[in-house]
């Protein structure tokens, strides 16, 4: 099997045009990702010259976060607050007794940079274990009521909530944007697309198609090496480009080893069901990525199986792929929950589904929405890969007693 | 190895393919002639596994196909009709992909396809590119590949088709050496083809088979009715419509043809000896003209 893979390898993969894809993808996707660096660092925008300073505090205040801690930050921030309470502070630029030049700039710098992440950090531990125990008081009543349904979703919500905490302060700016970053997988599946108009056109296009399906191997053995070949390109392709991204974005904002805070550290997945450390959710985001990847890639190979030539099916799934992820994006964060859980697309930009806890009822059992996602597009892979198999050439006599 | 079809048909829809097709081959070459349409892709397809036919069975040495599985498909070598190939493949890395999904070992694979490039004259391109070969080297590389797990049965569906005449002689010859302890299946339009490499000859029309015979019986049964004549050039038009006509010969004023007809016709005929091509023209003479 191994050879019939390097072989598919060969003739669907290994060209120089895809290489030079690679390339100019690769390409557009750094200064894509130096684009939104430059669009969005606080330190090259709004708090433009304030980097210096704030890396100077940064030393005092990052670590754990301590009564001391938010004692001396409170100290820094309450008399600013107090002095541009009635806006009458001056408005120098060039103030001697400010850090950044001027009173308001300084506010601010103290407010966005510290006291408001600080006060977020320190105060998650008693809003989740609000929920946990709102959540708790629920589960009771659900059971009284002998509500199954709610019942079993308070207690997930409870589990969940329960025991959170964010001991540090750490900077966190990159994960801000890296989460939000979805260039590199349009480029994964332009790629995809490339590779999946060719892998069954090759041999009608070639009239390999009848000697093929007259051998041995030709039926069922070569049709899963083109999809292990395909598969497996798709994914070390995206394995590839998501780390391509994370390294860039590492680089960019300086950030090496905040990751171990966890993935509720970041105030837009405050209610998210995950406990898990925003390093693990980069890792989960890129699988859940993969697993969309995988889906589309089959979806476009299903497209172009039926087709002689490989123009018209690459229209057709770019069509497709077009349609299907601005449905994505455009219910990623709703509530409109069968819109983002049957939507495979949706794991292609999945932090809708991580986002909050959000729950999809199976046959009276609440499910999370990310688990229902991923089941759902494994199960259509699943079904859409014994659908080309079915359709793929087999020979009459392959099997004994004939065609199964 | 001893090939026996037994009563195969195929319809397309309304059109009959294959109409109860009945043959048994043993080793030596069977040249199977049919115009266009006539069946004879269908009944290789069928052969080969391709299609599906709507009735009847193969047996290999008295073993039905369907119970040997994919063994049958280890007897098999096939070549069909026109040829691409994977053009950005080189000669040998094509040949070596045809070893992995004929499932033929490496070593073997190696062995195999140094001798038949060297039968084949190709042992000095095996490193160029498909794309780069011309039109016979290509048939011949088809007939490499067909010929890599040293079939029992070679099955060639026009193999001659676009090939100079310098080529398809080369090609003849080649057939003509694979041939010995091996049934080999020609199917053509091209009677020159076969004529005379041929052990038996099939004929096929509208999916019949209609003639199973050495070419020299076959020649033999309408040893009478093939005639020679010279008419004018005028006189050879009116013949073109009234007769069947298997060649046309310009000589200085007037044209020579050969006329296929149960009687004299014409007062000036000559009888001729038959070949195939008349034949072929005698009993598929109405699709042709």
């Amino acid at each position: 099997m191994m050879r019939l893979v390097a072989y598919e390898y060969k003739k669907i993969i290994m060209k120089k045009g895809l290489l030079v894809l690679i390339l100019v993808f690769s390409l557009i996707n750094i200064l894509n990702i130096i684009k939104v660096y430059n669009e969005n660092a606080f330190f090259l925008t709004d708090m433009k010259n304030t980097e210096d300073l704030y890396w100077q505090l940064y030393s005092r205040f990052s670590g754990e976060i301590t009564e001391d801690k938010i004692t001396q930050l409170l100290d820094i921030y309450t008399p600013l607050k107090k002095e541009i309470a009635d806006r009458t502070a001056s408005t120098r630029t060039d103030h001697p007794n400010t850090m950044t030049g001027n009173v308001y700039m300084d506010t601010t710098f103290i407010n966005r940079m510290y006291v408001n992440p600080m006060q977020y950090f320190s105060t998650y531990k008693s809003k989740s274990n609000t929920i946990a125990l709102e959540s708790s008081k629920n589960m009771e009543f659900y059971l009284e009521k002998n509500n199954q349904y709610d019942y079993l979703k308070s207690r997930t919500i409870t589990k969940r909530f329960m025991h959170r905490d964010i001991q540090h302060f750490e900077y966190l700016e990159m994960y801000e944007y890296y989460i939000q970053y979805d260039i590199s997988v349009f480029l994964i599946l332009l790629l995809g697309l490339y590779v999946t108009a060719r892998v069954f056109v090759i041999e009608k296009e070639s009239e390999m198609d009848a000697i093929i399906v007259t051998t041995v191997k030709g039926g069922r053995k070569t049709y899963w090496a083109k999809i292990i070949a395909t598969l497996s390109f798709v994914v070390a392709i995206s394995i590839y480009f998501f780390v391509l991204d994370f390294i860039s974005f590492e680089i960019l904002f300086q950030h090496l080893g905040n990751g171990f805070m966890p993935v509720y550290s970041l105030k837009r997945f405050m209610y998210t069901p995950l406990r898990m450390s925003l390093f693990d959710y980069s890792l989960l985001a890129m699988a859940t990525k993969i697993i969309g990847v995988i889906f589309a890639t089959t979806l476009f190979m299903g497209v172009s199986c039926r087709f002689k030539n490989g123009l018209l099916p690459f229209v057709l799934n770019l069509v497709l792929a077009g349609s299907l992820i601005v449905v994505a994006n455009r219910y990623i964060g709703s509530n409109i929950i069968v819109l983002k859980a049957f939507n495979p697309f949706m794991l292609l930009f999945n932090r809708g589904l991580y986002m909050k806890i959000e729950f999809v009822n199976v046959l009276g059992i609440p499910v999370l929405i990310y688990v229902a996602s991923i089941a759902v597009t494994f199960a259509m892979t699943v079904f859409l890969l014994a659908l080309i198999g079915r359709g793929y050439p087999i020979n009459q006599f392959a099997f004994k007693g004939g065609k199964k | 190895m001893e090939i026996k079809i037994e009563n195969m048909s195929k319809k397309y829809k309304k059109t009959v393919a294959l109409s109860d097709v009945t043959v048994d081959f043993d080793s030596g070459i069977y040249g199977i002639l049919g115009a266009n349409g006539a069946g004879k892709t269908t009944f290789i397809n069928i052969l080969v596994g391709i299609l599906k036919g709507d009735s009847g069975e193969i047996y290999v040495d008295g073993t039905n196909v369907r119970k040997l599985g994919d063994k049958y498909l280890e007897h098999i070598g096939y070549m069909p009709q026109y040829p691409i190939f994977y053009k950005a493949f080189s000669v040998i890395e094509f040949l070596r992909y045809m070893c992995v999904i004929k499932g033929i070992s490496k070593e073997l694979g190696e062995q195999r396809i140094h001798e038949l490039l060297e039968i084949v004259n190709l042992a000095g391109s095996k490193h160029k590119k498909i794309k780069e070969l011309s039109g016979g080297m290509r048939q011949r590389v088809g007939i490499v590949q067909a010929m890599l797990n040293n079939p029992s049965i070679l099955i060639l569906d026009e193999p001659t088709a676009g090939l100079d005449p310098q080529e398809r002689i080369r090609f003849r010859n080649l057939i003509t050496k694979f041939s010995e302890q091996r049934t080999i299946l020609l199917a053509t339009h091209i009677v020159s083809d076969i004529e005379f490499i041929a052990n038996r000859v099939l004929i096929l029309k509208k999916g019949e088979l209609i003639k199973n015979d050495t070419p020299t019986n076959l020649r033999n049964e309408i040893q009478g009715k093939v005639w020679s004549i010279e008419l004018d050039e005028d006189a050879s038009i009116d013949a073109y419509y009234q007769y069947k006509i298997s060649n046309m010969q310009r000589e200085n004023d007037t044209v020579k043809l050969r006329v296929i007809s149960k009687n004299k016709s014409l007062d000036e005929g000559i009888n001729v000896v038959p070949n195939l091509e008349d034949v072929f023209l005698y009993h598929c003479g109405e699709e042709i003209l």
